[in-house]
């Protein structure tokens, strides 16, 4: 019987519980901190295909594995390859410009070329994973290479308007998102996070060895997203202030923990890895418009993926059944065709008006 | 279908985490030199040379590549080896330019139930390749760890060399 009389405080109570966290504001901001996040609709109901583009291959220089993009207003297209350790510069209408780098350990060579990117003085900047940052002038000559002595690695790279380089790294105490000057000094370290941000036992090794966080920019202000999270970080890098909002996803798969300890070489691995969104492939144009990947598999190979936007106008949508997408720029997005075919296809959308 | 679904989930892993599984199978360090010059094939070599001579390897994909009396390159591969290593796919391709310039060609051996993976997985990485499945019994321990192995048969079928290494890197240069 007390039972039934203490029935209605605890709704009561989680009713409260749950306004407080949905609707409270971040203090300095006075943004909420939880997002509601519009659908999923289709990804056609919002973005129309305008073209297609072969990228031009030759058998000597294969396109194997995309693992970065960079796309100028001028409609050159980076694209790093970490299976040929290289970043191929192609022009808008596909034809092959350049090849940068090589496998290799020395000057002008990669190990893992992920984020490529081009800075004020044109120089393209290739960023790996070991927080290694090689410089190319725009003929693709090595200028010259730094390693940033923050052991933090590069798991997502962008350059500021000033010039300073923000990378995002590995989990770590200090802080996963990292700012330096031009010469590889770091300036400051945000976002501390030893543990990653998932609510089942968060100290659990495998979430440890499964964790990334991307980042981009517009402006002056950093996008952050970590692979286990439907969070987003957002921080002012003119004033420091750093917001995190939970992006309320209608169909998100939180990860949730294997029923047995698995390793990525049990067969069961797979599966389990492909019953939860892992959030893979930040992008973002100058217009405002920043999205991600929630992803069931493998970006490139068009596993299934919920594609989260937030509009030039702040409102963030989900959108299904689209294609990967890999680059941004305003008022559209670039995408692979047909992710598993053997010829590289990309292609274009326009943003539909709303 | 399955299949080729577990081998892309798996992907994802090392697509994410490149640094550490980057890490798993390079490490191009003295250490590994050193303990390339004492690695024991076991015979293992001679074996795979003459399961492909005499056919006895079930294709498992690109069967129409013909393998010909012609010079040939083998490189033996595991599912775990191609998921485990970046470096896989790369060294793969190089070994199979190397054969075509030679006028021969790339054959990968792989264990019988890991051939599905190991062909989607070559597929992906585009490298040109006769992929022969041999039954595990065949198909001695020794190469289901670390080791990486490459050998040279000559057109007539005969093992011409063999190099066997702990880092695939460097079969590259090989």
């Amino acid at each position: 019987m007390s039972g039934k009389r203490i029935h209605p405080f605890v709704i009561a109570a989680l009713w409260l519980l749950q306004g407080c966290l949905i609707d409270a504001t971040d203090d300095r901001t006075g943004l909420p901190r939880a997002i509601a996040v519009q659908g999923p609709v289709g990804f056609h109901e919002r973005f129309e295909l305008v073209d297609t583009l072969v990228l031009e291959s030759q058998d000597s220089v294969p396109v194997v594995r995309i693992s970065g993009v960079s796309w100028q207003d001028d409609g050159t297209i980076l694209i790093a390859d970490v299976s040929e350790a290289n970043v191929k510069r192609y022009s808008k209408d596909g034809r092959l410009r350049h090849v940068i780098g090589r496998r290799g350990r020395g000057p002008g060579e990669f190990l893992e070329p992920r984020y490529p990117v081009i800075n004020g003085h044109h120089e393209i900047v290739v960023g790996e994973a070991n927080g290694q940052l090689s410089y190319f002038d725009s003929t693709g000559m090595f200028v010259d290479r730094r390693l940033p002595l923050s052991g933090l690695g590069i798991s997502s790279l962008s350059i500021r308007p000033t010039g300073n380089t923000v990378v995002t790294g590995w989990p770590t105490e200090a802080g996963v998102l990292a700012e330096y000057d031009s010469i590889g000094l770091e300036l400051r370290r945000m976002i501390p996070m030893k543990r990653p941000p998932v609510g089942d036992s968060p100290g659990n090794p495998l979430w440890l060895s499964m964790s990334q966080y991307w980042q981009v920019l517009v402006q002056d202000t950093a996008f952050v997203f970590a692979t286990l999270s439907d969070s987003v970080w957002i921080v002012d890098l003119s004033t420091g202030s750093i917001a995190s909002h939970q992006l309320l996803i209608d169909g998100y798969l939180p990860p949730v923990l294997p029923e047995r300890p698995l390793s990525p070489r049990d067969k069961e691995f797979a599966t389990w890895r492909g019953s939860f969104h892992t959030a893979m492939g930040a992008v973002s144009a100058t217009d405002g418009f920043v999205g991600i990947s929630l992803v069931q598999g493998v970006l490139n190979y068009g596993d299934p993926a919920l594609f989260v936007y937030r509009a030039p106008s702040g409102e963030w949508t989900a959108l299904s059944a689209g294609p990967p997408v890999i680059a941004a720029r305003p008022g559209e997005v670039l995408a692979i065709h047909r992710p598993e075919s053997e010829t590289v296809v990309l292609a274009r959308y326009r943003m539909l008006a709303q | 279908m399955r299949a080729s679904r577990a081998l892309r989930t798996r992907l994802a892993l090392a697509l994410t985490l490149g640094i550490y599984s980057f890490g798993g199978c390079s490490g191009a360090s003295e250490r590994a030199a050193e303990a390339e010059s004492r690695l024991d094939v076991a015979g293992f070599d001679t074996t795979v040379a003459k399961l492909i001579a005499s056919g006895v390897g079930t294709p498992a994909c690109n069967a129409e590549a013909q393998l010909g009396h012609r010079t040939l390159r083998v490189l033996t591969l595991t599912a775990e080896q191609c998921l485990t290593c970046e470096s896989v796919g790369y060294v793969a391709r190089t070994l199979a330019a190397k054969a075509s310039a030679e006028g021969g060609g790339l054959v990968v051996t792989a264990p019988v139930n890991d051939t599905s993976e190991v062909c989607r997985y070559l597929r992906l990485e585009k490298v040109e390749a006769r992929v022969i499945a041999f039954d595990e019994q065949e198909y001695p321990s020794a190469n289901a760890g670390q080791t990486y192995l490459s050998l040279k048969l000559t057109p007539e079928g005969a093992l011409d060399s063999t190099i066997a290494v702990r880092n695939i890197e460097s079969l590259v240069d090989r």
